[in-house]
């Protein structure tokens, strides 16, 4: 398998603090990396320095083989990425279904001019309905997110990614906050996007989730990557116990 | 129909346009103005430069319009550098250096201003007509960029500018547009205005204006295109109607800024869709 998304060297400190410390790291094409590690470790930045919410002091982020390094977030977007933010941030102004077309529209808001020439929404909105169908949002589609209980407005982050068509989708903790019957029905909608093509790199604290889910497990700790390998064989690694509870198991 | 009717429709023409302006900016893209009278002069000085050197009057309002959104492109770039508040006194700032400038110059009249502007030659009338027309026109436009996929991509911008990149929505090129259309229509009022007053002082234009103007949106109900140009009629009418409110016009607005702030923040337009819904319930 080719490498979809490679990150070389990535550096970014805030004030004395490494919150990448030249990491390096690449996933292929179809995989499932599951990106963990305790609090402060540097994930969340991780995913933002690939989205580019971030900049980083050095190093590069390519995707699908091209240097995206230097590109705003809509560019990378418009190449293939798609992000779920880890505290979500829906359209307060949108329906819920309107929050999913806007990203489904997204050959049509390229650009400004060409954007004020198209009126029509159908289509869109039909793609829209399809996609919360798929993330059990149907019933809630003219709701207003913030009538929506935690768990739903996850999914509709991730309904609003998806619409986007990516093909490496960055998940930011989205089963912090839920049930474990939410998080399992969430984790069981992230794997079948994963058989269905999508790659996806999912940053996640429920440790069960991630073990059922990924085939690869990359953990960090204070900006560096510790280990990365097969699930079983990365949390037998004495490092990774040592980071996680501060002392190796036996 | 009298004088007084005549030049009272042709004012409630240009503010509405002004209103219809801002709101695209503001109400549409989320993106506070507290100077857009300065794009209303630069359209206005623009174009009586072009009619008194006998340019037609289609030049001349074309030239105010270009004028303007061209200038407004540029302040718009400071959108984006700065948010919200700081956005608000840039904004404020560009208007007091444009009052500055133009009370210097003595080839744009100074404190003077530019007298003896020829007439537009359709008579009163005729000329008021013409004038709210163009604001029907704007009202059009206003409505066919809410439902297009900019007003779509623009509700995205006022929401929350990093969840918009994140759906691929290039925030500065959709924010500079909103001012570039924004201030050429302000632009396209200031030309009209001049065939109006026949005159312009640089008065005209100070930060009282840009004031009502901004009243005239919060009023209304920022982003509606229906409440902006209903309360751009009432607020054009008030003044006329009370000599007190004409002499206070500026206390008034601005406690009308505070009441609609706090008692109706979706203004005109959001008082009467809970009033729809109260009675659909």
């Amino acid at each position: 398998m080719s490498a979809l998304l490679e990150v070389e060297g990535l550096l970014l400190r805030f004030g004395g603090v490494i919150a990448a410390d030249h990491l390096s790291f690449a996933v292929a094409s179809g995989e499932l990396l599951g990106l963990i590690g305790p609090n402060g470790a540097g994930k969340t930045t991780v995913l933002r320095l690939i989205a580019g919410l971030l900049r980083p002091e050095a190093g590069r982020v390519r995707l699908g083989g091209v240097d995206v390094t230097g590109q705003p977030t809509h560019r990378r977007v418009r190449r293939g990425l798609g992000l779920t933010h880890q505290l979500v941030r829906p359209f307060h102004s949108l329906t819920v279904v309107e929050n999913v077309m806007i990203a489904a529209g997204h050959r049509h808001t390229r650009n400004p001019i060409a954007a004020l020439a198209r009126v029509s929404r159908i289509a869109e909105r039909r793609a829209a309905e399809a996609i919360l169908v798929r993330v059990g949002l149907a019933d809630s589609a003219a709701r207003r997110p913030a009538a929506l209980p935690l768990g739903q407005r996850k999914r509709l982050e991730l309904a609003r990614a998806l619409a986007l068509e990516p093909t490496v989708l960055l998940l930011d903790e989205p089963m912090a906050g839920l049930s474990s019957a939410e998080a399992a029905a969430l984790g069981d909608t992230i794997l079948a996007l994963n058989t269905t093509g999508t790659t996806i790199v999912l940053v996640e604290h429920n440790l069960g989730e991630v073990m059922r889910l990924a085939r690869r497990l990359l953990v960090l700790d204070t900006g560096r990557a510790i280990a990365d390998g097969p699930p079983d064989t990365v949390m037998r690694d004495p490092a990774v116990q040592l980071a996680y509870v501060g002392t190796a198991a036996g | 129909m009298s004088a007084y009717l005549v030049s009272l429709a042709c004012v409630i023409g240009i503010n509405m346009i002004l209103a219809l302006s801002l709101n695209i900016i503001t109400g549409f893209c989320g993106q506070i103005s507290l100077g857009h009278a300065a794009f209303y002069g630069i359209g206005a000085y623009a174009a009586a430069l072009l009619a008194k050197a006998g340019a037609p009057l289609v030049v001349c309002l074309l030239a105010g319009t270009v004028v303007a959104g061209a200038i407004g492109t540029v302040v718009g770039l400071t959108a984006l550098r700065v948010r919200h508040d700081f956005l608000a006194i840039t904004t404020m700032g560009v208007g007091f250096i444009f009052l500055g400038v133009v009370r210097k110059q003595s080839w744009l009249g100074g404190e003077l201003g530019i007298a003896a502007i020829p007439d537009a030659g359709f008579g009163p009338l005729g000329y008021a007509v013409f004038v709210l027309a163009i604001a029907a026109g704007v009202i059009a436009l206003s409505l066919w960029l809410k439902r297009s996929w900019m007003g779509f991509a623009f509700d995205t911008v006022a929401d929350d500018e990093d969840a918009a990149r994140t759906v691929g929505i290039d925030v500065a090129s959709y924010k500079l547009t909103a001012f570039g259309i924004g201030t050429a229509i302000a632009g396209l009022g200031g030309g009209l205005y001049i065939y109006f007053a026949h005159i312009i002082l640089p008065d005209t234009f100070d930060f009282a204006v840009s004031i009502a103007i901004l009243t005239t949106v919060v009023v209304g109900g920022s982003g509606s295109v229906w409440g902006v140009s209903a309360a751009a009629v009432l607020l054009t009418l008030l003044p006329e109607v009370s000599r007190v409110i004409n002499d206070y016009r500026l206390l008034v607005f601005g406690a009308m800024l505070v009441l609609v702030m706090r008692f109706s923040p979706g203004g005109l337009a959001g008082a009467v869709a809970h009033v729809m819904r109260r009675r659909g319930a």
